[in-house]
C-alpha cells in the first residue's frame, strides 16, 4: 500500500500542494485527474521520492525517505508521458536500461513479447512511431520491477499521463497493460488527462484542484455533475454507460456555472 | 545463444580490435619522425645490451617516447571528455569546446605567456616551464567550478543553464585572451600562435609526468560513470527513477571533464574535434552503450590523434604543420557530415 498524508510542496515561493491525502492500494488502478496547473504531476513526484515534501509517505509500510534509490528502483517503476532518445539506441537496449545493475536478456525479451513487441529487438527506437515507443518504455519499467508482486510486496507502477499523446486505438492497448498489471497484485497510480479512460481502467479516482484534494473515492462518487463543474470550472454533466461507467462529453458542457 | 539486438560482444571485438590498432600506431609513431633513425634497431641493440648510438637513442628516448605517450593521453582525454560531455548533456553533439571549459583553459594559457613576465622572480623560477600548463589547467577548472554553480540550483544543475552559461563564459574569456593577445610583444605572439594551433612537439618527460597525474584518474573515474550515463539517456528524473545516484553522477563527470580537458589543453593546445568525431564514429559501429563507448573511445581517440600527428610531422618534414590544422581539416567536414545525417532528428 502507498499511503500519503499530509502532502505539502513549495517550489520557490509558491504552495503547490496543500496538505494532500492520498492512499493506492495493491489490485488496483488509483488515478488522479484534475485541470491543468492543480498539481497532478508534482504529487507524482512527491509520490515517487523524486523532490521534497512535507508530510509522510510510506510504501508497502515504509518509510519512503528512508528507501535507498536503488532499493526504491526495484519496487516501483514510472512511465512518464513520452521519451525521447538522443542516443541511437535499439528497443532492447532501451528496454536494458531499466535494469541498471542487474542486466537480463531474458527478462528483457519477455517484457518486450508482453507488450506485444517481440520481434522489435533490432529496431532503432528513435525511428519507432510514438505509440511503438511509448510500448516499449512501458516494457521497460515493467521488466524494472520484474512483475506485479513477490514476496517483499506489491510493486507499484506509476503512470504520468501514460496515453496523452496517443492515438485511441494505442491508448486502450497502454491502459489495458495497466489493468492487467493491478489484476496480476501490483498497484498502478496513474496522473491521467482523459476523464473517459480514467473512468473505464480506475478502482479510485482523486480529484484535484488549486493543489487540494476535492473529491476521492470510486469513480461514480467523484466524477460527479458538481465535483467536475466546481474542478474544470465549467458546468459538465457526467452520462452513464451501462454497467455504471461515467462519462464526459464536452458537447454537454454548459456556457457558465 | 542468439541475442537479437544484443550488441555489447561486437563493442567487445571492436574494443580488442581498437587496442591492436593502437599498439600498431604507436610502433608507427616510434619509427616515423623527420630524422631517419632506424628504431628498430636501436631497441634490437639496447635488448642485446650494446651502448646505443648516442643521437638516435636521444631522439627516440627524449623526443619520440614522450611525445607518442602525450599523444596516447591527450588523444584519450579528448575522446573521452567529449563522450562524458554527451552523456551528460544528453546530446550527440556536446563538447568541452563547446561549454567554455576549452576556452578557460586557453585564457590561462595565453595569460601565463604573457603576463608571465610580470610574475616575482622565485615565482617564475619555481613554476619554470610548468607555468602555462599549470595556468591553463586552472583556468579550465575555474571554468567549470563558475559554470557549475551558475547552473546549480537547490541542488539540482540545469542542462540547459551550463550550456547557455558556457557560451558566455567562452565569450568573455575570447574577449580577456584578446586583450592578452593585444598587449603581447612580437615573441609572445608567435609563441601564442602555436599554442593555440595545438601541438605535441613540446612534449618533454616532464609534462607526460604531468599529464598523466591528472588525465589518469580522470580517466579512471569514467569507467565507474558508465551506467550512470546510460541511466542519463532517459533524462535526469527517468535516471532517479531506476535508481541512479544523478546528483553524484553529474558532479563525478564535470570534474572528469574538467582534469581531462584542462590537462589536455595545457601540454597541446588547441586540438579540436576529436571529442566530437571519436564517440561518433563509436556509436555508429557498436551503439551508444556507454559501457564500451568510454574505454573505446579513450581507445581510438589516442590511435586516431597519434594518426594526425604522424601526419603533422611527415607532411611538410623537416618543418612541423600544428597538430589542430590536421584535426580540424579532417573533423570539420566530419561534423558537417554529422550534422546533415541528423538534419531530420535534430530540431534546432
Amino acid at each position: 500500500m502507498i499511503k500519503a498524508r499530509n502532502i505539502t510542496v513549495h517550489l520557490g515561493k509558491r504552495q503547490i500542494l496543500k496538505e494532500i491525502g492520498f492512499i493506492a492500494r495493491p489490485g488496483q488502478v488509483s488515478s488522479v485527474v484534475g485541470p491543468n496547473g492543480s498539481g497532478k504531476t508534482t504529487l507524482l513526484r512527491a509520490l515517487t521520492g523524486e523532490i521534497e515534501c512535507n508530510g509522510e509517505i510510506t510504501v508497502n509500510g515504509r518509510v519512503l525517505r528512508q528507501i535507498p534509490h536503488w532499493q526504491l528502483a526495484g519496487m516501483r517503476a514510472v512511465l512518464p508521458q513520452s521519451t525521447a532518445l538522443a542516443f541511437p539506441f535499439n528497443v532492447i537496449e532501451v528496454i536494458h536500461l531499466g535494469l541498471p545493475a542487474r542486466r537480463s536478456y531474458p527478462l528483457a525479451l519477455e517484457a518486450l513479447s508482453r507488450v506485444g513487441l517481440a520481434g522489435y529487438e533490432q529496431r532503432p527506437y528513435q525511428e519507432l512511431s510514438g505509440g511503438e515507443k511509448q510500448r516499449v518504455q512501458l516494457a521497460r519499467v515493467l521488466a524494472q520491477i520484474s512483475g506485479p508482486t513477490d514476496q517483499t510486496g506489491p510493486r507499484w507502477l506509476f503512470l504520468d499521463e501514460p496515453v496523452s499523446a496517443l492515438d485511441i486505438g494505442h491508448q486502450l492497448q497502454i491502459m489495458r497493460l495497466a489493468r492487467e498489471f493491478a489484476n496480476a497484485g501490483g498497484g498502478v497510480v496513474a496522473i491521467m488527462h482523459d476523464l473517459n479512460l480514467t473512468a473505464m481502467f480506475s478502482d479510485q479516482i482523486t480529484l484535484l484542484k488549486d493543489g487540494a484534494v476535492l473529491g476521492s473515492g470510486r469513480p461514480e462518487d467523484t466524477l460527479t455533475d458538481s465535483l467536475l463543474s466546481r474542478a474544470y470550472d465549467c458546468p459538465l454533466r457526467v452520462g452513464f454507460t451501462p454497467p455504471q461507467v461515467p462519462f464526459v462529453l464536452p458537447q454537454s458542457a454548459g456556457k457558465s456555472l | 545463444m542468439d541475442r537479437p539486438g544484443d550488441r555489447s560482444n561486437r563493442a567487445r571485438v571492436l574494443g580488442l580490435c581498437l587496442a591492436v590498432l593502437l599498439a600498431l600506431v604507436v610502433v608507427f609513431s616510434l619509427t616515423t619522425g623527420a630524422s631517419g633513425i632506424d628504431t628498430a634497431e636501436i631497441i634490437a641493440g639496447w635488448l642485446r645490451g650494446e651502448p646505443m648510438a648516442s643521437r638516435d637513442a636521444v631522439i627516440l628516448w627524449h623526443i619520440r617516447v614522450p611525445r607518442t605517450l602525450t599523444g596516447i593521453a591527450v588523444g584519450a582525454s579528448l575522446a573521452v571528455s567529449g563522450a562524458l560531455m554527451q552523456g551528460l548533456f544528453r546530446n550527440p553533439l556536446a563538447d568541452p569546446g563547446i561549454i567554455g571549459v576549452s576556452a578557460g583553459a586557453g585564457l590561462g594559457a595565453i595569460g601565463a605567456i604573457v603576463l608571465g613576465g610580470m610574475l616575482p622572480v622565485l615565482l617564475r623560477d619555481a613554476a619554470s616551464i610548468y607555468l602555462v600548463p599549470i595556468a591553463a589547467f586552472f583556468g579550465a577548472w575555474l571554468s567549470m567550478l563558475l559554470l557549475y554553480r551558475i547552473a546549480t540550483r537547490q541542488g539540482r544543475t540545469s542542462v540547459a543553464m551550463m550550456l547557455l552559461a558556457g557560451i558566455a563564459l567562452a565569450a568573455l574569456a575570447g574577449a580577456f585572451s584578446g586583450m592578452m593577445i593585444f598587449i603581447a610583444d612580437d615573441a609572445q605572439l608567435r609563441d601564442l600562435t602555436f599554442w593555440g594551433l595545438g601541438s605535441l612537439g613540446g612534449a618533454t618527460w616532464p609534462k607526460v609526468a604531468t599529464a598523466y597525474v591528472i588525465m589518469t584518474p580522470a580517466l579512471v573515474c569514467a569507467l565507474f560513470l558508465t551506467r550512470g550515463l546510460n541511466g542519463l539517456a532517459l533524462g535526469e528524473a527517468g535516471a532517479f527513477h531506476i535508481g541512479i545516484p544523478v546528483q553524484r553522477v553529474k558532479i563525478l563527470a564535470i570534474l572528469c571533464v574538467g582534469a581531462a580537458t584542462g590537462a589536455a589543453v595545457a601540454v597541446s593546445g588547441g586540438i579540436g574535434f576529436v571529442g566530437i568525431v571519436v564517440p561518433h564514429l563509436l556509436r555508429l559501429i557498436s551503439g551508444p552503450d556507454h559501457r564500451f563507448l568510454i574505454p573505446n573511445a579513450a581507445l581510438l581517440g589516442a590511435s586516431l590523434l597519434l594518426v594526425a600527428d604522424v601526419i603533422s610531422r611527415v607532411i611538410m618534414a623537416p618543418a612541423e604543420l600544428p597538430i589542430g590544422i590536421i584535426t580540424a581539416v579532417l573533423g570539420g567536414p566530419f561534423f558537417l557530415w554529422i550534422l546533415l545525417r541528423q538534419r531530420g532528428v535534430l530540431d534546432m
